[in-house]
């Protein structure tokens, strides 16, 4: 998968065989790492603004 | 976890990492965009916008890839990685189950003789500072017998 820039956020996808995640960077640091699949955090909170990115990228089918 | 140095094996077809667990193996029969004989890769770094937690790889033809190092932790099976997607799912199985059975989580407290923020630490998919014994106390208080299948390698 390639990087996904938004909103000062650096997001990379990847499906392996504990589902689909999602990792989110800002200032080089993991915020959070996001469960695709159920929906869920597997580490970090979410913030409203990743959130709404995150469903954003859906809409897009970047993810 | 960080990635130190990348280095790429066309023959072997994989990428080597270097990381404080040794050095990690990746096919790139794995990543997309997948390099061939007439697209080859032409650099591969450590990303460190990713905080080195990651990297990312430039074929000839200019497409970009990015690999997480989590990827790579799990094909290369790293223990640490497994423990903490079992306490994870082991977790969410828990929160469902909480769900659906009309127990109140006082009684599922005293059926485990526990404290209510040793339940709610229990009960947080964000927290991996337990033990799988500890998640397997809690879903036998409710009700669900965790067992162990023995998957061959694919």
């Amino acid at each position: 998968m390639s990087k996904i820039r938004r909103g000062n956020h650096i997001f990379i996808s990847w499906i392996g065989d504990h589902g689909h995640h999602i990792h989110i960077y800002r200032d080089k640091k993991e915020v959070l790492k996001w469960d695709l699949t159920e929906d869920k955090a597997i580490k970090g909170k979410p913030t409203k603004k990743i959130l709404k990115l995150i469903e954003q990228l859906r809409k897009e089918n970047l993810l | 976890m960080k990635i130190k140095k990348v280095t790429w094996n066309n023959r072997k077809k994989c990428f080597s990492l270097a990381t404080s667990k040794g050095i990690l193996e990746f096919p790139y029969s794995l990543l997309h965009p997948k390099p061939s004989s007439q697209d080859e890769i032409k650099k591969a770094y450590s990303d460190a916008e990713i905080g080195k937690e990651a990297f990312t790889y430039l074929l000839q033809s200019g497409k970009e890839g990015t690999v997480h190092i989590d990827q790579v932790l799990e094909y290369n099976q790293d223990t640490d990685y497994l423990r903490e997607a079992l306490l994870y799912k082991l977790t969410l199985k828990a929160q469902s189950l909480l769900k659906e059975k009309k127990l109140s989580a006082r009684a599922i407290m005293r059926r485990m003789h526990t404290s209510p923020t040793q339940f709610y630490r229990l009960l947080d998919q964000t927290n991996y500072n337990k033990s799988i014994d500890q998640m397997a106390k809690l879903l036998a208080a409710l009700d669900c017998y965790v067992d162990v299948v023995f998957k061959k390698a694919a």
